[in-house]
């Protein structure tokens, strides 16, 4: 077939590219540090993060950025005197939750707590960065439970803003979307997270000081299920990446790292990997298949409004969209919120004000970003009405319930399908590297990285296409989802994305034997003859085996979470044979090590 | 001649109000291979430009249809092709009953997303519905159609009856 043939071409150029630029940097032995002592500031500290992370005080950055473990980890390092592991860790957590999406307000499991909960206790209690996932994985599983609670109280604020926008009162109806919902969240998450700190931070110290004494084989088991849960993070990535013609890309990343020994130049790695993500779509995309951009019939804007108007009202979106996201009206408010300066400045009879405050107050959900578009095509629509056209509340309303979807279906595609989870790779990539941050072992470039990868995205293309709905009206919907470098995009991620994942699977997953028998005299150590076949083939064969769980036979991702913790923590009691290395006497030992 | 296969159960009939978006696209079609979507709605059946807007929101591969309720019974028919790989996008509960009950019988429905509006209340979760909403649903459910509340795959699903009593 023409295209494997292409596909072929692509990757024979990039493994010569790879092999050309190979760099190798060893990685430097980790000196373990003792635990900080949690005080009551820091868990304090800890808690009002969580809440931040969820709040909409930070331009759309809070959901975005503060609410990944990887940001999580560096300000929670950051509050407790441990800046680089707590970079590190908040990395390692991450790698379980690099393929997390929430889709229109369904939220499984909870990044953000596993990140600030997960780190505080981690630092607080003295475990060590690699055995954190573990602690972390299942206090994930918690969140969900805030979640529902928060998105049943903020139902009624809308009721509220219904009576403001009943009176005309544009100012309440304004702040009935920041006010009232934030102390309610700020109690249901700041709260309970620096209690948990607080009091779980000694807890886990207690329980790993016993382990030390009595169990020790269960502290090797904590390392086990860490190493082997970032198997389970890439493996859920992989289930949709190993799509179509692009998943020997991910061999590609992994055999390379591999064999360069896992500590690779990361700023070599996500420029080889870009190029072949480039020569495959050049290879592979028919280049006719792009349709030229609509031109614009140029829409006539009747001039009431300013662009100072629309960056205002954007402002407002960027800000406060999700300030009291419910089940009953999702962003409601926050729509009829960032549409209040328009309204201001169209309107001046109570009955307009009124009319125009109730007729975007009702339900709403798109994603924030693309969907600012939306926007943008009601701002015109509400100057044109203003000016004096028959546009009716229907006909505005249709505009709104009918483009919401689409353009979130593309947003969350680039968004949360593409922009995070490779963002967060690179800056994980960067936060680990020891070579980097050879001291602290935490390099805070990694989540600087990433901050300014969504910055940019969240805040420059969110701007471009509010703008653009309001200069262009509807066409710009059209264009923006007709342009042909979204396709190309979305092909040329898959093979980034996978290139990558095979890099994060060598720098991540942690999995060897200590395994040995001895028969007649000599020994026969299986990681030696692992190794002698391939460097880190349990791994690779580990999250093969997960995926394949995963995809083939649909087993949930929860269920290979719990067996993966009890096969790791079980799985280390010290019932194989094995050799001491100082002593090279027969001793029993756990299968992983 | 050799006796007819069973009918082919159509891959997933939806009520979605918001109809291709995010959890279509990252959810559903992401855990289960779909050929093709088939949005059944009067008002996006007459209105080229949603048209076109379905059609470049839905992942490239997927055939995008959008019929208003009379077509929808026909072409969807016993006799459609790719019946099990179809997905039926609906806006509304109402849709549902009339394609049911003009002949497109179907086993399962699946309610994704109703967003609340003037006469209707919160069911449960995101999904709000009228009196005579629920009715509807209660009729499809009489006539043994399993309705189940979900958004994604993956995520908690629900009986409609357990939410209803």
């Amino acid at each position: 077939m023409r295209v494997k043939r292409k596909v072929g071409v692509a990757m024979g150029v990039s493994l010569v590219l790879m092999v050309v630029s190979a760099v190798v940097v060893r990685a430097a032995p980790v000196a373990q540090e003792e635990p900080v002592q949690m005080s009551l500031l820091m868990a304090a500290t800890v808690g009002i993060l969580y809440y931040l992370a969820l709040s909409p005080w930070f331009a759309n950055l809070g959901f975005t950025a503060l609410y990944r473990p990887l940001i999580a980890g560096t300000l929670v390092g950051l509050a407790m005197g441990r800046l680089g592991e707590g970079i590190a860790i908040g990395a390692n957590i991450n790698v379980l939750y690099l393929g997390w999406i929430s889709t229109g307000g369904s939220l499984p499991g909870d990044p953000g707590l596993a990140g600030y909960l997960g780190t505080a206790l981690a630092l607080g209690g003295g475990l060590d960065v690699e055995a954190a996932l573990a602690l972390a994985a299942p206090l994930g599983l918690l969140g969900g439970l805030t979640w529902s609670l928060r998105m049943s109280v903020c139902s009624v604020i809308p009721h509220r803003a219904d009576r403001f926008a009943e009176e005309g009162n544009v100012k309440a109806v304004a702040r009935s979307n920041y006010v009232y919902s934030q102390p309610f969240l700020f109690l249901i998450y700041a709260v309970p997270v620096a209690l948990a700190a607080y009091l779980g931070s000694q807890a886990v110290g207690v329980a790993l000081g016993w382990i030390a004494q009595h169990a020790l084989w269960v502290m090797n088991g904590l390392f086990a299920a860490s190493g082997m849960l970032a198997a389970l993070g890439i493996a859920l990535n992989l289930k949709f990446l190993f799509r179509g013609h692009v998943w020997p890309y991910f061999l590609i990343g992994f055999t390379v790292t591999a064999l360069m020994g896992g500590g690779v130049n990361l700023l070599v790695m996500a420029i080889i990997g870009a190029c072949v993500a480039y020569l495959h779509v050049l290879f592979t995309q028919e280049s006719t298949g792009v349709s030229p951009a609509v031109v614009a019939e140029e829409r006539k804007a009747p001039g009431l409004l300013t662009r100072r108007d629309v960056f205002r009202a954007w402002l407002r979106w960027l800000f406060f969209s999700h300030s009291t996201y419910n089940w009953e009206r999702m962003q409601g408010l926050g729509f009829a919120h960032s549409m209040t300066p328009i309204i201001e400045k169209l309107y001046q009879t109570r009955e307009d004000i009124s009319g125009a405050l109730k007729r975007h107050l009702v339900f709403f959900n798109t994603q924030p970003d693309v969907g600012g578009v939306v926007h943008g095509v009601v701002i015109a629509m509400e100057e044109e009405r203003a000016a004096g056209a028959a546009i009716s509340d229907d006909a505005i309303n249709s505009v709104k319930t009918g483009l919401m979807g689409p353009v979130a279906g593309i947003g969350d595609t680039l968004q949360q399908g593409i922009l995070i989870p490779i963002a967060l790779s690179i800056g994980m990539n960067f936060a680990v590297d020891e070579a980097a941050g050879a001291a602290t072992r935490g390099h805070i470039l990694g989540p600087a990285f990433y901050l300014i990868a969504v910055a940019a995205f969240t805040w420059g293309g969110g701007w471009l296409v509010w703008w653009q709905g309001y200069r262009q009206g509807r066409a710009a919907v059209t264009n923006i989802l007709r342009s042909g470098t979204l396709n190309r995009l979305i092909v040329g991620a898959g093979v980034l994305g996978n290139f990558v994942m095979g890099v994060l699977a060598v720098q991540f997953i942690s999995l060897s034997t200590p395994v040995a028998f001895t028969i007649g005299g000599t020994t026969l150590e299986i990681q030696a003859i692992l190794d002698s076949f391939m460097p880190n083939l349990l791994p690779l064969l580990l999250v093969l085996l997960l995926w394949w769980l995963l995809a083939k036979k649909n087993v949930s991702p929860m269920t290979v979470m719990v067996s993966v913790i009890l096969v790791g923590v079980l799985g280390s009691y010290p019932l194989w044979p094995g050799v001491d290395v100082e002593t090279g006497t027969t001793i029993k030992v756990g299968l992983f090590g | 001649m050799e006796e007819a296969n069973a009918i082919e159960e159509l891959g997933l009939v939806r009520i979605d109000d918001r109809l291709i978006h995010g959890q279509v696209i990252a959810g559903w079609c992401k855990h289960r291979r779909f050929t093709r979507i088939v949005v059944v709605d009067d008002d996006m059946a007459a209105d080229s430009f949603m048209q076109q807007v379905l059609r470049l929101a839905a992942p490239p591969g997927l055939q995008v249809d959008v019929l208003s309720i009379e077509e929808g019974i026909r072409v969807l028919g016993q006799d459609a092709p790719d019946r099990g790989t179809t997905m039926v996008l609906l806006k509304s509960p109402l849709a549902a009953k009339r394609l049911y009950d003009g002949g497109l019988k179907y086993s399962a429905l699946n309610v994704g997303g109703i967003g609340s509006a003037p006469g209707r209340r919160n069911i449960f979760k995101n999904i709000s519905a009228s009196e005579e909403e629920i009715s509807i649903l209660k009729y499809l459910v009489d006539r043994g159609v399993e309705v189940t509340i979900l958004t994604v795959p993956g995520a908690k699903s629900k009986a409609f009856s357990e939410v209803v009593g």
